[in-house]
C-alpha cells in the first residue's frame, strides 16, 4: 500500500472516528438532512480547496483567494441584477478569476516574486476592488430565482455539491491521468530538475494560478447564490481555511505532493468540525480552538510518519 | 549594491515613508461652509468609523457628509476607517490626536479600548465614544437593553394570541460574542422578557453570556459576528437542535445577521409565515422594507445609525463648549416600530427618515451645540 493510499485511509478513518463521537453526543447529528449540511457549507470551501490544492502541489500557495471569494460573489450579483443569464454570469465570474490569476501567475512564474507576497498583495487588491465595486454595499439578488446554483435538484442535493463532485472528478482525472499533471508534480517536487527536463514551468506555474483563482471566483458565485447576495465581505477566511484543509488532506507546503482526495477528505473533517460542535453546542471560541488544535494533530502525526520512514 | 546606492535606497525610503504617514490614514474629508477649506471658526473633527464596508456603518459617513453639506454647516470632518480591526483603531487614534482636531469621534470596534482610551485621554481633546464605551471619552448609545425588551413585548404580544408557547416554540437569538455585553444586551434581554410571556424557561439576564448556546429548552443562542456569511454558516450548522414544527422566533444583534439566519431557514423550509417570525435590529433600508412588505418581520428597532453622525457632531460641539453630559450615557434616538407605526418616521415608499424622536433629558443638552438645530430634522427643534 502506498503512502499516499495509507494517508487517505487514516484521513478518512479521523473522519469517522469524528462522525461517531457526535453521534454519540447528538443523535441528530447523523441524520441526511444534517448530512446535507454539512455538504452546502463545505462546498464552498471544498471549491476553494480545489484550487489550492494545485497552486500546493506545485509549490506555492494562494492566499489572494479570500479577496478572489467575494470579488466572484459581487461580480456574479451584479451580472444577475443586470439580467444576464445564469450561464453567461458564471462565465463572466470566471473571466474574471482568470485574470486575478493571470496576474498571480505572472507574478510568481515571470517576475519570480515569492508566492507568498505576491498572493498577499493581490488579495488586498481583489478584496479592494470588490468592497470598491459593491461601494461598500450589499447587492441583493433582484430576483431570488437567480440562486439556482444554490438550489436543491437531483436526489434533493444542491446544485453546488454536484458541481463540487464534478469538480473533483475532474481535477482528479486532470492530476492523475493527463501530461499537465504529471508536469506539476514535478514542478512541485523540484522545479529545477522539472525545468531542465523541458517543462515548461512558467506556464505550469500560471496554469495553476489561473485555475486556482477560477476556481475562487466561482466559489463566490456559488456563496452568492446561498445568500441571494453579493457583498465584498463574504468569503475573506477562505484562504486560511482551504490551505488548512489541503494540508489537512495530505499536501505538503514543500511542493510535488498532495491530491483531490486527501483535500477533500479534509474539508469535510473541517466541515463536520464545525457542524459537529454547533450541534453539541460547543461556544464559538472554542470551535476556533478545537479546529486548529485537530489540524495541528492530524498534521503532526502525518508529519511524525513520514520522519519516521525517511520520506 | 554599492554603498552610495545603498544610502540613497535608504533615504528615499525614509522619506517616502514619512510622507505616507503623514498623509494619514484617512479615508475621506469632508468640509462646508461659507468658506471652502474651512476658516478658523471651523469646527474640526476627527471621526474613526467602525467599518467603511458595510453598509450599516458607512451610511454615518455619507449622511454626515450631506448633511453638512447640504445645510452649509460650518463643520469639517476628517474621516478614518477603523476596519473592524481593533489595532487599526488603535493607529487611527493615534494618528486623530496628531491632527490636533476641535473634538475626536471614535466609533471603537471591540470593546478592547483600553489602549485607545490612555491615547485619547493623554491627548486632552474632547472625545465621543459611539455604540462602544472608551475610557476617556463621553459615551453616546442606544439602549440595546431597551430595543431587545421592546422588541420582545412587540413580537411576545402578537405570538401570544397565536398560541405560542413553550411546547411549541424555540427562540433563536444570534450574538456577536466579541462584541462585549453592551452590545448584546439586546438580545439577552429579549429573551428574559419574552421568556415569561410565552411560558419559556426564565433565567436571568446575566447568565447569558458569550459562552452561552443553550438557554432554558427553548432558546438556542449562536454567534453570527453581526455579519451575514456566518450567520447562515451557524444557523446551517444548528439546524437538527431546532425540534422539526416548532414555531421560530428570530432576533439578532443587526440586520445583516438576521438575513443571514433568516437565509439559512428559508433554504431549510423552515421559512414559513405561519411558523417564523422576525423582530429587526437597526433601521437600515433592509429592515424598514421587510418591515413594511415581509408578514414575518414583525418589529424592527429602528436605532436611525444613519443619523448617529449628526448626534455624533452635537455632542463633540457641546464638549467643546465645555458642557458636561448630564449622564453617563447619551442617548442615540431610538424607537421599537411595527407595521403601523413604520410610516410615521420613515418617508412612504423607502428608508428615508422622516423625522427623529424628540431629545430626551439625557441628550436635551445636544441642543447647545447647535448642529442639531442647522440639520433640523428632529422633532420639537
Amino acid at each position: 500500500m502506498n503512502e499516499s493510499t495509507l494517508r487517505a485511509l487514516l484521513l478518512t478513518g479521523f473522519l469517522v472516528l469524528i462522525i461517531i463521537y457526535f453521534t454519540t453526543r447528538d443523535s441528530a447529528f447523523l441524520s441526511r438532512e444534517n448530512g446535507l449540511n454539512i455538504l452546502v457549507n463545505a462546498s464552498v470551501i471544498g471549491i476553494v480547496s480545489l484550487g489550492q490544492v494545485l497552486t500546493i502541489i506545485s509549490g506555492g500557495f494562494d492566499l489572494s483567494v479570500s479577496g478572489t471569494v467575494p470579488l466572484g460573489s459581487v461580480v456574479f450579483a451584479i451580472l444577475v441584477n443586470r439580467g444576464w443569464g445564469i450561464l453567461p454570469a458564471v462565465g463572466g465570474v470566471l473571466a474574471v478569476g482568470a485574470v486575478c490569476g493571470l496576474v498571480n501567475g505572472l507574478l510568481v512564474a515571470k517576475v519570480n516574486i515569492n508566492p507568498l507576497i505576491a498572493t498577499l498583495g493581490t488579495l488586498s487588491v481583489t478584496g479592494g476592488i470588490a468592497l470598491t465595486i459593491a461601494d461598500g454595499l450589499q447587492i441583493p439578488f433582484s430576483d431570488p430565482n437567480a440562486g439556482v446554483l444554490a438550489e436543491q435538484s437531483l436526489f434533493g442535493v444542491n446544485n453546488h455539491v454536484w458541481i463540487l463532485i464534478a469538480l473533483s472528478i475532474a481535477i482528479f482525472l486532470v492530476l492523475r491521468y493527463t501530461v499537465f499533471g504529471r508536469y506539476l508534480y514535478a514542478v512541485g517536487g523540484n522545479r529545477e530538475a522539472a525545468r531542465l527536463g523541458g517543462i515548461r514551468v512558467s506556464a505550469v506555474t500560471t496554469g495553476v494560478y489561473v485555475s486556482s483563482a477560477m476556481l475562487a471566483s466561482l466559489a463566490g458565485a456559488v456563496l452568492a447564490s446561498q445568500l441571494l447576495t453579493g457583498s465584498g465581505t463574504v468569503g475573506t477566511g477562505s484562504a486560511l481555511l482551504s490551505i488548512a484543509a489541503v494540508i489537512l488532506g495530505g499536501a505538503s507546503l514543500a511542493g510535488g505532493v498532495g491530491g483531490v482526495p486527501g483535500t477533500l477528505i479534509g474539508v469535510l473533517i473541517l466541515g463536520t468540525l464545525a457542524n459537529g460542535m454547533a450541534i453539541i453546542s460547543v461556544p464559538a471560541f472554542y470551535q476556533t480552538i478545537a479546529t486548529g488544535l485537530v489540524l495541528l494533530l492530524a498534521v503532526g502525526v502525518s508529519q511524525a510518519r513520514r520522519l519516521r520512514l525517511g520520506i | 549594491m554599492h554603498r552610495p546606492v545603498q544610502f540613497v535606497t535608504t533615504v528615499s525610503t525614509a522619506i517616502l515613508l514619512a510622507a505616507t504617514a503623514a498623509c494619514g490614514n484617512s479615508v475621506d474629508t469632508s468640509t462646508a461652509g461659507k468658506t471652502s477649506g474651512g476658516t478658523s471658526s471651523t469646527f474640526k473633527i476627527s471621526f474613526s468609523n467602525y467599518t467603511e464596508a458595510a453598509p450599516l456603518f458607512r451610511v454615518i459617513h455619507t449622511n454626515l457628509d450631506k448633511a453638512i453639506k447640504d445645510k452649509g454647516a460650518d463643520v469639517k470632518v476628517k474621516w478614518y476607517d477603523n476596519a473592524g480591526d481593533p489595532a487599526k483603531m488603535l493607529q487611527n487614534a493615534q494618528l486623530m490626536v496628531a491632527d490636533k482636531p476641535d473634538a475626536i469621534v471614535i466609533y471603537p470596534v471591540s470593546s478592547a479600548t483600553l489602549g485607545v482610551g490612555k491615547v485619547l485621554g493623554d491627548s486632552k481633546i474632547p472625545c465621543v465614544s459611539v455604540n462602544l464605551d472608551t475610557a476617556a471619552c463621553h459615551f453616546l448609545n442606544i439602549n440595546n437593553r431597551a430595543l431587545g425588551e421592546g422588541t420582545a413585548k412587540v413580537i411576545g404580544d402578537i405570538v401570544k394570541q397565536r398560541g405560542w408557547n413553550a411546547t411549541n416554540t424555540t427562540v433563536l437569538i444570534g450574538q456577536n460574542a466579541a462584541a462585549g455585553e453592551q452590545v448584546n444586551d439586546c438580545v439577552r434581554y429579549f429573551y428574559t422578557t419574552i421568556a415569561p410571556m410565552l411560558g419559556l424557561d426564565v433565567v436571568d439576564a446575566a447568565s447569558i453570556t458569550a459562552k452561552t448556546t443553550k438557554i432554558g429548552a427553548n432558546a438556542i443562542q449562536f454567534d453570527g459576528v453581526s455579519q451575514l456569511q456566518p450567520s447562515f454558516e451557524a444557523v446551517k450548522n444548528l439546524l437538527p437542535s431546532i425540534p422539526k414544527g416548532n414555531n421560530i422566533i428570530l432576533y439578532t444583534v443587526n440586520n445583516d445577521s438576521t438575513n443571514g439566519a433568516l437565509r439559512a431557514l428559508v433554504d431549510a423550509g423552515r421559512g414559513d409565515k405561519a411558523k417564523l417570525v422576525i423582530g429587526g435590529l437597526g433601521g437600515d433600508e433592509a429592515g424598514i422594507k421587510a418591515l413594511r412588505n415581509d408578514p414575518r418581520w414583525l418589529a424592527e428597532g429602528d436605532i436611525f445609525v444613519s443619523w448617529w453622525g449628526e448626534y455624533a457632531v452635537a455632542m463633540a460641539q457641546a464638549l467643546a463648549k465645555g458642557k458636561t453630559p448630564p449622564n453617563q450615557v447619551t442617548a442615540l434616538p431610538q424607537i421599537i416600530l411595527d407595521k403601523q407605526t413604520v410610516d410615521q418616521y420613515h418617508k412612504a415608499g423607502s428608508a428615508d427618515v422622516k423625522l427623529l424622536p424628540k431629545l430626551d433629558p439625557s441628550n436635551e443638552y445636544l441642543r447647545d451645540g447647535g448642529f442639531l438645530q442647522v440639520v433640523g430634522n428632529i422633532a420639537g427643534l
